[in-house]
């Protein structure tokens, strides 16, 4: 499992490898059942406080990514797939409109404001 | 909860009028890899120093391993690991000697380990020590220090006067040590990107106080930066909750923000009439924040 860790970013690393690893699930070169390297290995090939990679451990099993067995390494569980996929559905909707709206000079505040408005209308 | 292995309490030190520490207060445990950093005279080395018991407080209370930093005795020192900016290191005798000298303090010196270390850096064993190159003295001092895995170990400033490399190195040797088994590091420096992957915890001080003592998680995930651009002149202050500093010039701001919450850039931007964007810091530009 290669990550890339972005330092200079403000994004918490825990978060980055939580990220990474789900956007790996969903390309399909994790699969369900596929075990995870450990916390140490994880912590000793990318230079990582081993606090951060456990605690990103953490959150992916509390978010259900990934499932935790007893005595043997955490793998991605099989419920995992299909969830990332739906929102996936969604990126080339989303791309389409973060273009409009750049071409329309829409600044991002605006745009998610009218996409909250969206989502309530449909939703009352 | 693992128990404190640090512990500092309202301590505070004065050089005759001097304030070097003022007040602080902090704890850190097993595990913990804590990035200390701050300007020159700052206090960091006192800090490290005090937690060590090589300065006793005017006033509060230090303490390390559940023995009071200033009555360590040498059961409890040698659970400790330092590397001080003015190494004791002697000058006439060679790197071969000199390890067996310390390591004939210590039942649990681990030669192996301290003999790899010297042969990844490249430290000459035959040279005088005093004939090292600043780099290889401070590796040196760096391997005598891991030598009896030590369960708590304060460096000041360790790194620098190493090449990037064995900077990688002994930072990717840190995260080794810390994998092993639940150890507390502090470590000193000005290279504030070196804190980014290995430390779970920043201690910032300036003039003697603690300004930040945090995990470096939350920080990340709290602290952001506003760039505001109004249409008309901005009052003096934007009275934002959770304003670490604030920049107001005419129609511009920039304002550092630590909060829990984002704030709510559209209901600010219409209340100011104003285009604003937001973005999270990374520790250096953080840091840097805070001590320009």
């Amino acid at each position: 499992m290669l990550l890339d860790i972005n330092t200079s970013s403000g994004t918490p690393l825990y978060r980055q490898i939580v990220d990474q690893v789900r956007r790996l699930v969903s390309g399909g070169q994790l699969q369900p059942g596929d075990e995870l390297p450990s916390v140490r290995e994880v912590a000793r090939r990318h230079a990582i406080n081993p606090m951060t990679v456990s605690k990103a451990y953490s959150l992916m099993e509390a978010e259900g990514l990934v499932e935790r067995q007893r005595g043997k390494p955490m793998r991605i569980c099989a419920g995992a797939v299909r969830d990332d996929n739906r929102i996936e559905q969604l990126d080339e909707l989303l791309e389409r409109l973060v273009l409009a709206a750049r071409q329309l000079d829409i600044d991002d505040a605006t745009v998610l404001e009218a996409v909250s408005r969206k989502l309530k209308g449909l939703k009352p | 909860m693992t128990e404190a292995t640090i512990k500092l309490d309202q301590v505070s030190i004065r050089y005759q009028k001097h304030v070097a520490l003022d007040g602080v207060s902090t704890s850190a445990k097993g595990g913990d890899i804590i990035g200390l950093v701050g300007r020159n005279g700052a206090g960091k080395s006192t800090l490290l120093e005090t937690i060590a018991g090589l300065r006793i407080p005017n006033q509060g209370s230090a303490s390390v391993l559940g023995q009071a930093s200033q009555n360590l005795d040498d059961r409890g020192r040698h659970r400790l690991g330092l590397v001080f900016q003015d190494d004791e290191l002697f000058d006439w005798m060679p790197v071969w000697r000199h390890l067996d000298f310390v390591s004939g303090f210590y039942r649990n010196w681990q030669t192996e380990r301290v003999d790899q270390l010297l042969r990844d850096w490249q430290v000459p064993v035959d040279r005088r020590v005093g004939d090292l190159s600043r780099g290889q003295r401070q590796m040196l001092a760096i391997a005598l220090a891991l030598g009896h895995d030590p369960e708590v170990l304060l460096l000041d400033e360790p790194v620098s006067a190493l090449d990037p490399v064995a900077r990688q190195d002994f930072l990717a040797r840190l995260v080794e040590l810390a994998c092993d088994s639940e150890r507390t590091i502090v470590f000193s420096t000005h290279l504030i990107n070196d804190l980014e992957r290995i430390t779970n915890r920043l201690w910032l001080l300036s003039e003697g106080r603690l300004l930040i003592d945090e995990e470096t998680d939350q920080l990340r995930e709290q602290t952001r930066r506003l760039t505001v651009r109004a249409r008309q002149d901005l009052p003096a202050s934007l009275g934002l909750a959770g304003t670490l500093r604030e920049h107001i010039e005419g129609r511009n701001a920039r304002v550092i923000l630590k909060a829990e919450q984002a704030p709510d850039l559209a209901a600010l931007e219409s209340k100011l009439d104003a285009q604003i964007s937001s973005e999270r810091l990374g520790l250096e530009a953080l840091c840097l924040e805070y001590l320009s």
